[in-house]
């Protein structure tokens, strides 16, 4: 006897992501996913961007990490609500699934914000592959990574529309010609918006706070 | 990548499509479908089926059967169709990379077979 069942296996993960997205809309609220390869630079760009939205937005944090609450320890002068996911304590996880923000949002006045940033583990493969619900997913490649990062993490570059360039201020340093960077982002995912930013030095900074401003209008509108 | 948790999910499927029949044979086979770009790697799926499910004499002893998806990808600029494994794709015929995957990254459960002992 055959039962069919005709079933995705990530099925859940999918479900529970498609009710985050409905929920962050109906509290006039976006939910932004930023990944990339460890050390790229996603804590160095959220402290500048919430110092940039103070005033502007109101926004919170999910922080994804195997261990430490290290990152959010960073962000804590930023006085957001901010809350530290470690998944070592769910099974040492490499990746943020759609039920880990969904109960981490719990922890916060969803009502009294209106972008929550998730710092997805330092990781260019996996955080790819599930989708946490996010109205944005963005991606960070930085300039001592090499060109060829987009060309072997395929579905990193692919699945996010907008892919950051970080850490700019070192370019020259590093004597990279970072046009090649972005030729092979555009290679892998044509249809990119590719920024370039140094988030130490605030250079490119205002093209992603308004881009995050232009979204969350556009969201809520 | 993720065949673990991807097992277990498959399992949980499974015993949920199980449960839900009544029967009380055990699942002889299980049928999956895995797209060539899934990143599950079908041995680890079946290594890690089978741990899983160890204590489970329902569920343990079946095969897991996986058919591979192969890729179809279609050319936006200019219609082509057309399979290539991998994420980089260029068209075939124009060369454009603005290109969308249709096929080849299934992960699916498609059937449970139970042995009904040839009973009508």
């Amino acid at each position: 006897m055959e039962i069919k069942i005709v079933k995705d296996i990530l099925e859940s993960n999918n479900v529970t992501a498609d009710e985050n997205r409905k929920f962050f809309k109906e509290k006039k609220a976006v939910l932004i996913n930023i990944m990339s390869s460890p050390g790229a630079g996603k804590t160095e760009l959220l402290d500048a961007t919430l110092g940039m939205l103070d005033g502007a937005l109101r926004c919170a944090v999910v922080e994804g990490d195997i261990c430490t609450t290290m990152d959010a320890e960073r962000l804590t002068h930023r006085n957001v609500p901010l809350v530290q996911i470690n998944t070592d304590t769910l099974g040492g996880v490499c990746h943020l699934e759609a039920s880990m923000i969904r109960e981490s949002v719990a922890n916060f006045d969803i009502d009294a914000t209106d972008v929550v940033f998730v710092e997805n583990v330092g990781n260019l493969v996996c955080p790819a592959e599930f989708d946490i619900g996010a109205n944005l997913s963005v991606a960070l490649l930085s300039s001592p990574e090499g060109p060829d990062k987009p060309l072997k993490y395929p579905l990193m570059f692919k699945t996010c529309p907008v892919v950051i360039l970080s850490k700019m201020d070192i370019v020259e340093a590093l004597g990279v010609d970072i046009d090649e960077y972005e030729r092979n982002i555009l290679k892998v995912n044509p249809t990119a918006k590719v920024l370039r930013v140094s988030a130490k030095t605030g250079a490119g900074m205002d093209a992603w706070i308004d881009l995050l401003k232009d979204l969350h209008k556009s969201n809520v509108g | 990548m993720h065949e673990f948790s991807v097992a277990s999910e498959l399992v949980r499927t499974v015993e949920e499509a199980f449960n839900g029949s009544g029967a009380t044979t055990p699942v002889t086979v299980v049928n999956v479908i895995v797209g060539k770009l899934s990143g599950v790697v079908p041995d680890y799926l079946k290594h890690y089926y089978e741990i899983i499910t160890k204590d489970n004499p329902m569920l343990s002893g079946a095969e897991v059967r996986v058919e591979i998806q192969e890729v179809e990808a279609i050319c936006a600029d200019c219609d082509e169709v057309f399979g290539e494994d991998s994420f980089v794709l260029a068209c075939p015929k124009c060369s454009s990379t603005n290109v969308v995957i249709r096929k080849g990254r299934e992960l699916m459960v498609d059937s449970i077979e139970i042995d009904d002992g040839g009973e009508e």
